[in-house]
């Protein structure tokens, strides 16, 4: 079935979650794909190890906003090792879609790629700040 | 006229194989009739051997074969056969020109338009880089059309005009016999992008009077991997092979080789014959049909896709209002393009969406996620354009 006529993959589309910038976020990280030009960033609240709040911008077509949007839920509140862990196949399981063709995985995959970036960013400069950690 | 039009997609396969298709793709790439794929497995199946190699009868065949399809295409856009060098599609031949001209280009002049394919851009640039050359940008106005003022601007010092003859984004059709001969009073060696133009115009290129004419075989009912750049036979006696190995070359010894006659000098190693001699059979098909009675019937779809399209809530578009190519690119308020196409795909209706290699084009119209587009050819119908229009009405109610 195409993905326009799955409720979850809509629904996430028109009312997205945690769309918002995060301040005092202490890592945010931004890319896009190339040849269509989407663009998602990830902004993370982290504290103890665990992702406290999570926020997303980005701009695209209804499967990029979509699994930015339920991404963003997945990960809120777990900890980054258990979030570093989410692939495009349990986004996939997640929205509700089966199978997708090689063309538009990207679309799934470039906010998995951002989130994954964001965590690293966040746990390379904390290695750093911490000394000696 | 084409009147007949369901005897016509009788003779594509792929419209028995999949009968709800509404193909809205040419631009990318077109369906080929059964005679073309029948030709291609020919080849392979009674006379497949190589070509210019071996004087055994079945060499012979397939040489005369490849041979005779360069007549059959030189006869179709109005050049002789010598001029005609095979490469594998357009890209291919605007980097051969690119690179044979290369010698010429030393500190000079590169004019493009803002209308180009990224083929039609990259291979300057990089020749550019190499030779120290400027690359100047012809602009378009808001309807997709050649700034007059600004090329006769820019055009003046060039060295190399190379441009689109039809936009793959806006549909636009430029002058191209025109604006040659003004190219050419100012000294410069003019290349056309003909990828868009070959497959729906008639063409004449001598009359045209372009020096290099690149054009790809798959776009217009022809196999993949076959393309054609067309060079002007003094030009191409003059220029210097870029690349070199066998086939191309009439004498080589211990020191020093003396090159092949054109066009051969400009193919090294073994051709795609089958491609070849495919693309023959392929022109005689349009031939057939007629490129006058193809390129009237388009206009009509042209407009109709316009009229259409344009009654749709949202719905903008890049181009020409008139006279413009059997295509439309097209954004809808609150679709991403990608999204469009999908849509329209739940509805068995194949239309491309993204930036169509012409990332700067959409830029400049503030296209910035790409568009839709629909590319028709001459198996469409006026049916196919409703049904279109209905689904894109559908989808904005949804
Ligand atoms: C205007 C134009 N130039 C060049 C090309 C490149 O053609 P090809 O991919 O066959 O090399 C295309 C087709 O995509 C085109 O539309």
């Amino acid at each position: 079935m195409s993905y326009f006529f799955i409720e979850n993959i809509m629904d996430h589309y028109k009312n997205p979650r945690n769309m918002k910038e995060i301040k005092d976020a202490n890592s945010v990280f931004g890319d896009s794909n190339p040849t269509c030009g989407d663009t998602v960033k990830i902004f993370l609240k982290v504290n103890e190890g665990k992702i406290d709040d999570i926020g997303f911008q980005g701009h695209g077509c209804a499967l990029s906003m979509a699994s930015s949007s339920l991404l963003t839920e997945m990960a809120k509140g777990s900890e980054l090792q258990e979030a570093l862990k989410i692939t495009e196949n349990d986004l996939m399981k997640e929205l509700g879609i089966t199978e997708l063709g090689p063309n538009r995985i990207k679309c799934i995959a470039l906010p998995v790629k951002t989130l994954k970036m964001a965590i690293i960013q966040y746990l390379s400069k904390a290695n750093h700040a911490g000394g000696g950690t | 006229m084409i009147e007949d039009l369901n005897s016509i997609r009788s003779d594509f396969p792929i419209f028995e194989f999949n009968p709800k298709l509404v193909y809205m793709d040419s631009a990318a790439t077109s369906q080929r009739p059964k005679k073309v794929i029948d030709k291609v497995a020919e080849v392979y199946t009674q006379y497949n051997s190589n070509v210019h190699r071996g004087i055994y009868s079945m060499a012979e065949k397939v040489t005369e074969e490849y041979e005779d399809a360069r007549k059959e295409i030189a006869a179709f856009l109005g050049t002789s056969a010598e001029e005609l060098i095979f490469t594998k599609n357009t890209t291919e031949s605007l980097n051969l020109v690119a690179y044979m001209l290369l010698p010429k280009l030393k500190n000079g002049v590169i004019t493009i338009t803002e209308l180009e394919h990224h083929s039609n851009i990259l291979p300057w640039r990089k020749v550019a880089s190499l030779a120290n050359a400027e690359i100047k940008t012809v602009a378009v106005d808001q309807e997709g059309k050649i700034n007059e003022a600004d090329f006769e601007k820019k055009i003046s010092g060039t060295s190399v005009f190379s441009f689109a003859h039809v936009s793959n984004v806006a549909g636009t059709t430029l002058n191209a016999k025109k604006m040659i001969r003004t190219a050419k009073a100012e000294g410069a060696i003019t290349v056309v992008d003909g990828a868009q133009a070959a497959p729906h115009i008639k063409l004449n290129l001598h009359d045209m009077g372009a020096d290099f004419y690149a054009l790809s075989g798959h776009k217009m009912l022809g196999p993949t991997g076959i393309g054609i750049l067309y060079g002007n036979k003094k030009l191409l006696e003059d220029l210097e092979p870029p690349f070199s190995g066998g086939e191309m070359v009439k004498e080589v010894h211990a020191e020093g080789q003396e090159w092949n006659d054109v066009p051969w000098k400009f193919e090294p190693g073994t051709p795609n014959f089958a491609g070849a001699i495919g693309f023959g059979e392929a022109v005689k098909y349009l031939e057939k049909i007629g490129m006058g009675d193809i390129e009237l019937y388009e206009k009509k779809l042209g407009r109709a896709l316009v009229e259409e399209l344009t009654k749709i809530d949202g719905l903008e578009y890049i181009g020409p209002m008139e006279n413009r190519a059997s295509l439309l690119s097209f954004k809808l308020r609150g679709y991403h393009p990608h999204d469009i196409a999908a849509f329209l795909d739940t509805r068995s209706i194949a239309v491309r969406s993204g930036f169509h290699c012409a990332q700067p084009l959409h830029e400049k119209f503030g296209f910035f996620d790409g568009s839709a587009r629909a590319s028709l050819y001459f198996y469409n119908n006026m049916e196919e354009i409703e049904s279109l229009a209905r689904a894109l009405k559908e989808l904005v109610k949804l």
